[in-house]
């Protein structure tokens, strides 16, 4: 499924529960997630 | 001995040689080592970048032939294959050069510190990360995103891995990873190294104060904040599983005066200060670049929570201006790369004798050892070899 993933809050959190599906369903953990993601790849 | 035994032993080095209630048993070795242990094990840079088990295969070969206490492999060297995978292309990799160097990318513009004020988050990732990954434009952007996560998840997986290798030979972790402060993540940082660039953000220091103040404060209430507010609930004290508890990376403040210093980046530096006197926490501190316009500053650090490793400094003087810290560094790539096994443990020795006698001194080189003129084989395994068994 295609979906314009760069849009926020939309788009950030359909990737959030999408893309890291492969996690528990643990908001805090899910969010944690996706913010070192966010972070690493502003600095990568 | 066994490896776990030696981590503990390689722990406590650490402790002793910040917290100074007793001398540590001998000078920890914390390996300034970059790039070019991968040269050292026989690759290309190019091979290495581009395949995880070159990486650690590169690790272990340096862990079996030279006995440092720390070598800090963060994987930083190594993104490429996250990056690429979703369209940028700033690394250059020189394989004739062995060398590794990236662009000074600007993808953030003056005229959008007000957007990026306002909602960090959304115009982090709405406007700067489409701009900086040519493959997250567009209204699929999805499956970019998606293989980028993937590839993420890959170089997170690696890092487990080395922290398996660290297990084997009984290295530690340098710092804890639930560690208040992440290496990059407080505001100034953040600007200048990845949203704004030297150039850029020289320039709006100067033109618009207020503005870079206000992205300060913005972008650490989206990533400082929750990492500081994670750790509560934590026990106080320093995490015995790791050298030290923070280990931030200074390379922003080689663009400061130290009146610049004051507005822009010691504001973060008090904040760490309260938290690690509430929180008992030691902190090592990576200074790249000249730091000694700024030891008025670093004179206000508590004693026996602080290590501060310096690059292009005289490390000696720093000893005498700053008693209140742990000092690291000092050994020449010069004499690494050039001289002869014997000038550098005689180097080596003049270090520990006049920097450790009190045991305060944390062994390392003055430069990130990255090309092959930085150290031959023999003057690295003499040196550390010399350091790990020299009692003074």
């Amino acid at each position: 499924m295609q979906y314009d993933a760069m849009t926020y809050p939309e788009g950030y959190e359909k990737a959030k529960q999408e893309e890291l599906n492969f996690l528990p369903e643990d908001e805090a953990i899910r969010e944690n997630v996706m913010l070192n993601f966010f972070l690493s790849i502003l600095q990568f | 001995m066994s490896m776990e035994a030696l981590k503990r032993e390689r722990i406590q080095l650490f402790k002793d040689a910040i917290i100074g209630d007793k001398k540590p048993e001998r000078i920890p070795i914390f390996s300034n080592m970059w790039s070019w242990k991968i040269l050292d094990a026989g690759y290309k840079l190019s091979e290495a970048l581009n395949d995880y088990e070159i990486l650690k295969k590169s690790l272990r070969h340096f862990y079996e032939n030279y006995p440092a206490d720390i070598c800090h492999e963060t994987g930083w060297r190594n993104p490429i294959q996250v990056t690429e995978s979703m369209g940028n292309n700033a690394y250059i990799i020189n394989d004739d050069q062995n060398s590794i160097s990236i662009k000074d990318q600007c993808y953030m513009k003056p005229e959008d510190y007000d957007a990026l004020i306002s909602n960090p988050k959304k115009f982090l990732w709405e406007t700067f990360l489409p701009r900086k990954f040519k493959y997250l434009k567009g209204s699929d952007s999805s499956d970019a995103l998606r293989v980028g996560i993937q590839n993420y998840a890959k170089f997170g997986q690696f890092m487990g891995e080395v922290a398996q290798i660290n297990e084997e030979f009984g290295i530690p972790d340098f710092f804890d990873p639930n560690g208040a402060i992440l290496h990059w993540a407080n505001g100034f940082e953040i600007l200048f190294n990845m949203l704004r660039g030297i150039r850029g953000l020289s320039y709006d220091i100067r033109r618009n104060p207020d503005k870079v103040l206000a992205a300060i404060e913005a972008i650490d209430e989206v990533f400082a904040k929750p990492i500081m507010e994670r750790t509560k609930g934590t026990p106080k004290g320093t995490n015995m599983n790791c050298s030290v508890d923070i280990n931030p990376v200074l390379l922003a403040h080689t663009i400061l005066s130290p009146k610049q210093f004051e507005k822009f980046y010691w504001p973060h530096f008090e904040k760490m200060i309260d938290y690690v006197t509430e929180e008992d926490k030691i902190v090592y501190i990576f200074a790249e670049g000249d730091s000694e316009r700024f030891y008025d500053f670093f004179r206000q650090f508590p004693e026996n929570r602080f290590a501060l490793l310096v690059e292009q400094n005289d490390i000696f003087k720093m000893k005498k201006e700053l008693p209140n810290l742990t000092v690291s560094g000092g050994m020449p790539v010069d004499l690494l790369g050039k001289a002869t096994p014997k000038d550098c443990t005689d180097y080596a020795k003049k270090l520990i004798d006049e920097l450790g006698y009190d045991g305060r001194y944390i062994f390392s080189e003055g430069k990130m050892i990255s090309f092959p003129n930085d150290a031959t084989r023999e003057n690295l395994k003499a040196t550390y070899e010399f350091v790990r068994d020299y009692r003074g």
